[in-house]
Formats: structure tokens, C-alpha cells, sequence
């Protein structure tokens, strides 16, 4: 989507994504109204979204959408509206120490294990991107990414792919036996 | 858009214009490259036509379902309205009250402005008025909504309350980036157009449970819940649909799809007919048309499934809270949904922007696929039209869309509204397992196609598929006319059809 655009404007609306999915993801944190924090978290991933357009993976920004702004935070708002315990609506954060320590503690061990990760690449990933961003350039006009993708999911990873679709329909045939088990 | 942005950097008076912007903030703070400078302005024109364009279609919908429901329900008002009575009652009064011996200058003033302005009303009656009456009531409603008091309630959550219309606007807006709206005329050509269509319409199922849940009223939630629960459904009916166009045509391009269904032969001459469309392609097509055109008309939250905004148990749903513009955004948003969702049909299945008449379509064409282009130097992988080409399809593109949401109005204003359970049993138990066997059965189609081509030719392949989808428009055609006209009815189908027949017997009867 971004094939023509120039680099000093893509750079400022990378950043303008960035700080979007930043902001947004800050706010499903410190958020005192549940439903508050599920709206800010669609936000973030519409942000996501707009980085994997940034990466060239239309499709993946595409499905990242459909699934996780139209299906999940979907699913998740009906939740919370239909569980009683969050009648009001909110919920009062005890902000201890302790959580924001270990808090710390998580984010930094994350933090730390990917810039272990980007110095142990081959190829250093401003070079990678740059070559991305070429070979994306030339081959703009035929479909990219998505044919390859196509044939890899039902082709080389077809069995995984298939033993995930069997979990997910297992996941959603016991919802309907709990579920009818209550009514009986 | 592409082809905007190389011109604005070639083009005479667009690359001075770039200049100037450049020159004008370059110099005062930061350095601005032209193409910049032409990437924004080539981002922002087509938004902007896009905005004009969702406002045109809200519009003009409104007053194409006034006219459909005057004449269906005989209601009176939208279809005698006059352009007197909508501006020339407010020049009457004032002519009136300039008679008065206390009239002040200003009144007099404006009276005596106003007084020709009658005589051009009454010239508009009997032009506009008699060819097209309550042609003006779309401009009063635009004038009745922008005027209305913005009510935010009290106990709402106000940020979310306010949030929530854009949100469901801007994904109907999104939408209209992509389509096809002929083959030189369009926002956006993405590789992964229908898809996104997909990923952006389904935005607004949070918009409106936004706006269900911040109005802080139980009608306002309780249907926007239902109707975050529909669109979620119906949904599965609709990408089943989408992926068998995907199939058939093998590709997401919006572009490509609608290309895809001119059946071109090997020296690039175009069929372009009518039964080279989707819809007739394959049997299961034929079958899958209805399937993804219910499923839309449930994701649009319109009659026979508008059970968010059922008036009789609800008020009207998740908007109730809603006044004014807000109000107006839902409105626009509900229309151009229904015009997005008639577009993907018309590109899937009813052959995008062609004409469907082949003579017309190789009249047009300069370039065909496989000659070499004479302005690139390279080989066409798609048709090039000309100018008038272009025209000619844009408005066999709008006739088709529009022809589709006319059926949409059509079903509106004559059958009921379905119950919750009902609709969810047509989504769960009938659409989707059709469409998932429509679905197995193009792609088993699609694989079966190059074996019979090689062993019969492509002529033969072409003639039987053609034979075998008549065969079904025919069957299902004897179908739908034995259900309606010879099935025996039980008593209370007896019944109810005597009622329906006297009812429109009375109806037409009745004078105004």
C-alpha cells in the first residue's frame, strides 16, 4: 500500500503509527474503566495493523483487523457487558511496589531479550528492511506476499495448520456443551 | 494513488503548484522534498472526493428510498413535496409580515427580495416538481439534522458517546477507497482489495457497541449488542462468499476480479457477454449470489433484519440517544454500507464495470491484454480503454450497484421484520452451510475446469458451463414460481395471502 511513498513522509507517519499503538497500549494499562481499556485496546491494534503495513505484510495488516479489532475485542466487550461482577463498570487498581516492580522487572527481561535478538542477526535489520523495501518496489505490480503465503500454509505446513484449525473447533463445540449443560 | 502522484510531479500546472508549497513552508523551518509535497496532495484529493462521494450517496439514497417507500406504502409527503413548499413557505411569511403597518425596514426589505423569488419557486414546481417531486426533502432533512440540538445525555460516557458515530462513519468511508468504480476511475487499487474491504467494514461492529453501551440506556445497549452479534454472524456467510470470488477469479484486486470476468480469448479479444460473469460461471455461484447478498443485508442492519432497531420492542436501538449530525453520521454510515456492500456484489458477481455487451466492450478497448502498450512499452496484462470506455462502464458500475440497493429498498418496505432466534437459525443453520458447500463446490469446480479443457477444448468447457448454469437459472427460476404461484398452501398461508391481496386491493383503491 505504501509502494510510492516517499521516505521522509513514511518515516513521519511510521512514527505517528507508533506513537498511536504506544499511547493507546499505555492506556489499556492504566485505564480505570474496563470497557475504556478494550476500546484503547483496538486502538493499539489498529496501530499494530498499520506497522505491518509498514513492514510491506498487507495481508497480515488485513487479517490483523479482521480477527483482532472485528472478531476479538469484539468477543471481549461482549464479556464484560454480560459478566455481572463488572456492573459499574470499573475496577479500583491496587498499585503496589510489588506489581510495579515486577512489572519492571517483565518489561525490561522483554526489552533486553530483543535487542539480544536484533544483534544476533545475520544480516543487521536496517540492511534487511532496506532490501525489503527494494524487492517490494520492483515486484509491486503482481500480488506479493500473499500467493507464497497461500502455498506454504497448505503446502508445507499444512498438517500444523490443520491440527490448529481442529483445536479451535474443539474449543468452540466444548463452549456449546458447557453451555448447554447449564440450560438442561 | 499512483497515476495522480506521477502526474502532479510531470504535469505543467500541478508541478507548479508543488513548487509553491514547497517554496512557501520549505524555506521558513524544515526542508520539504516535491514528492512529499505531491504524496500528500495526491493522499488528500481522492479522501476528498471520497467525502463528497459518501455525502452523494447518502443523499441520493434517501431520496430514492422516499420515492420507493411513497410508492410502495403509498405514504404521502415525499412523494408530493414541491420546492415551494420548501423554501417559498418561509418567503410567503415574510412577504406577509412586510404587509403588516408595524413591519420594520429590515422585513420590508426582504420582502421585497423575496418577491421574485416566488415567481422562481412557482417555475420550479412546474418543472422539478411535476418530473421529480420531494426532490428538495433530502436537503430539508441535511438542513433539519445540521440545525437539531446536539444532545449528549447526562449519564453517558461522553468521550465514547461522541466517538462513536465517527468510528462507524469512517469504516463505511474506509470502504469506499476500494472499490472499482470503473476501470480508469478509482481511489485505490490495493492486491489485497477485497480482503480490506472485509477488514474495515468490520470496524464498525465496535462503533456501534460503542455507542450501545456509552448512551448509558437499556434500549441503546440491548441493541447494540444484538447488532454487534449480527454483523459477527453474518459475517462467515459473507467472507465464504468473498473467498469463492476470490477463487473464480484468482485474485483480491478488486480490479483484477471485475478484469477476471471478460473471458478473454487467446488473441485478447474480449467475450465481455453477459454469461461471462461470475454469477453465471459455475452453478454454484448462481447459488451463492442470494446467500451473500442476505448476509449483506443483515450486515447493513436493514428490514427483514433490523431486529438492533426494532422501532416496536427498542425505540431504535443503539442510536436513541443519538440527535443532530451524530445522528445524520449512523444515517450516512447505514447507506453507504448498503451501497459498499452492493458494489462488492456487482464486482464478485455481476461483472464489476462491464457492460456485459461484448460489441460495446471491444468498441472501447484500445489496448488488449497481450498487445504492447504504446505509452509504457510494455506488454498490457489488463485492458485499456478509452476515455468514453471509461464513462460507459462508470455507469454501468452505478446502474448495477444502484439497481441492487434498490432490491435492498424493495425488501425494506415489504416484508417484516425477522425474530432474533429466527435470524440467527437463517445465518447458523442455512447460510453458512450453504455457502461452505458452494464454496467446496467452485474450488472442485476450478480444479476440474483445466482437465476438461484439454480433453474437450475450451469452446466445449465454455458451452457446458454455460448450458449447465442456464440449466439452474431455469430450475430454480420453475422453483420460484412453483412456490409462489401452484404450491398447495395450508390454511393459514391461505389465509394470510387473501389478506395480503385484499390489503393491496384497499390500498390501491384509496385515494389522497
Amino acid at each position: 500500500m505504501v509502494r510510492a511513498m516517499h521516505s521522509m513522509l513514511a518515516t513521519l507517519l511510521f512514527w505517528i503509527v507508533v506513537l498511536m499503538t504506544v499511547t493507546a497500549a499505555t492506556f489499556v494499562v492504566v485505564a480505570r474503566n474496563i470497557l475504556h481499556a478494550a476500546f484503547a485496546l483496538a486502538v493499539a491494534f489498529l496501530g499494530v495493523a498499520g506497522i505491518y503495513i509498514f513492514l510491506h505484510a498487507d495481508f497480515l495488516a488485513a487479517v490483523q483487523l479482521i480477527v483482532y479489532v472485528g472478531g476479538i475485542i469484539v468477543l471481549v466487550m461482549f464479556a464484560i457487558m454480560f459478566s455481572a461482577h463488572t456492573q459499574e463498570g470499573t475496577v479500583e487498581p491496587r498499585r503496589t511496589w510489588l506489581a510495579l516492580g515486577g512489572g519492571a522487572l517483565v518489561a525490561g527481561v522483554v526489552l533486553a531479550a530483543t535487542i539480544m535478538l536484533i544483534n544476533r542477526l545475520q544480516v543487521p535489520l536496517a540492511e534487511a528492511n532496506a532490501h525489503a523495501d527494494a524487492a517490494y518496489r520492483t515486484t509491486a505490480s503482481a500480488a506479493p506476499g500473499e500467493i507464497a503465503l497461500g502455498h506454504v500454509l497448505l503446502g508445507e505446513y499444512l498438517l500444523p495448520f490443520e491440527v490448529a484449525s481442529i483445536l479451535i473447533l474443539a474449543a468452540l463445540v466444548g463452549a456449546v456443551a458447557i453451555v448447554r449443560k447449564e440450560t438442561r | 494513488m499512483v497515476p495522480l502522484y506521477e502526474w502532479l510531479l510531470q504535469g505543467e500546472a500541478s508541478r507548479w503548484v508543488v513548487d509553491a508549497i514547497v517554496k512557501l513552508f520549505g524555506m521558513a523551518w524544515i526542508h520539504i522534498q516535491p514528492e512529499s509535497v505531491a504524496m500528500v496532495i495526491a493522499a488528500l484529493i481522492p479522501v476528498l472526493i471520497a467525502f463528497g462521494l459518501i455525502q452523494a450517496v447518502a443523499g441520493g439514497s434517501t431520496y430514492i428510498e422516499r420515492k420507493v417507500a411513497a410508492d410502495i406504502q403509498r405514504r404521502v409527503g415525499p412523494n408530493q413535496c414541491q420546492p415551494s413548499n420548501f423554501l417559498g413557505a418561509v418567503f410567503s411569511e415574510a412577504i406577509e409580515r412586510a404587509g403588516r403597518p408595524n413591519a420594520r425596514p429590515g422585513e420590508k426589505l426582504f420582502a421585497k427580495l423575496a418577491a421574485p423569488l416566488v415567481g422562481v419557486f412557482k417555475l420550479l414546481d412546474a418543472t422539478l416538481g411535476r418530473w421529480l417531486p420531494g426532490l428538495l426533502i433530502f436537503l430539508a432533512d441535511g438542513i433539519k439534522l445540521i440545525m437539531k440540538e446536539d444532545l449528549v445525555p447526562a449519564a453517558a460516557d461522553k468521550p465514547m458517546f461522541k466517538l462513536a458515530p465517527t468510528i462507524v462513519l469512517a469504516s463505511a468511508f474506509g470502504a469506499l477507497a476500494a472499490l472499482p468504480y470503473s476501470d480508469r476511475f478509482y481511489i485505490a487499487d490495493f492486491n489485497i482489495g477485497v480482503f480490506y474491504i472485509a477488514a474495515i467494514t468490520s470496524i464498525e461492529a465496535i462503533g456501534i457497541l460503542m455507542a450501545g453501551w456509552a448512551s448509558n440506556n437499556k434500549w441503546a445497549l440491548l441493541g447494540g449488542m444484538r447488532s454487534a452479534a449480527q454483523i459477527v454472524s453474518y459475517e462467515i456467510p459473507v467472507g465464504l462468499a468473498l473467498l469463492t470470488g476470490i477463487v473464480i477469479s484468482g485474485t483480491m484486486s478488486m480490479q483484477g476480479m471485475t478484469v477476471a470476468q471478460f473471458g478473454f480469448d487467446g488473441a485478447g479479444w474480449s467475450e465481455g457477454w453477459v454469461w461471462n460473469w461470475n454469477v453465471f460461471s459455475s452453478p454454484f455461484m448462481f447459488v451463492l449470489f442470494p446467500v451473500y447478498y442476505l448476509a449483506a443485508l443483515a450486515e447493513c442492519n436493514r428490514t427483514p433484519f433490523d431486529i438492533p432497531e426494532a422501532e416496536s420492542e427498542l425505540v431504535a436501538g443503539y442510536h436513541t440517544e443519538y440527535s443532530g449530525m451524530r445522528f445524520a453520521f449512523f444515517f450516512m454510515a447505514e447507506y453507504a454500507m448498503m451501497c459498499v456492500t452492493c458494489a462488492i456484489a456487482v464486482t464478485i458477481f455481476l461483472g464489476g464495470w462491464s457492460t456485459g455487451f461484448a460489441p460495446f466492450e471491444n468498441w472501447a478497448m484500445q489496448v488488449r491484454p497481450g498487445e504492447i502498450n504504446p505509452a509504457t512499452g510494455l506488454v498490457a496484462t489488463a485492458p485499456i480503454f478509452s476515455i468514453w470506455g471509461s464513462l460507459m462502464h462508470l455507469a454501468a458500475f452505478l446502474i448495477k450497484t444502484y439497481a441492487l440497493v434498490f432490491v435492498m429498498m424493495w425488501i425494506r418496505w415489504t416484508l417484516p421484520r425477522f425474530r432474533v432466534d429466527q435470524m440467527m437459525t437463517l445465518c447458523w443453520k442455512k447460510l453458512i452451510p450453504l455457502g461452505m458447500s458452494c464454496l467446496v463446490g467452485v474450488s472442485g469446480w476450478m480444479l476440474v475446469r483445466p482437465y476438461v479443457a484439454e480433453k474437450y477444448g475450451a469452446d466445449a468447457l465454455n458451452n457446458a458451463t454455460a448450458g449447465i448454469s442456464c440449466a439452474v437459472c431455469l430450475l430454480s427460476g420453475i422453483g420460484i414460481i412453483w412456490w409462489f404461484g401452484f404450491k398447495k398452501l395450508s390454511p393459514d398461508e391461505q389465509k394470510s395471502r387473501k389478506l395480503l391481496v385484499e390489503g393491496n386491493v384497499i390500498a390501491q383503491g384509496t385515494k389522497f
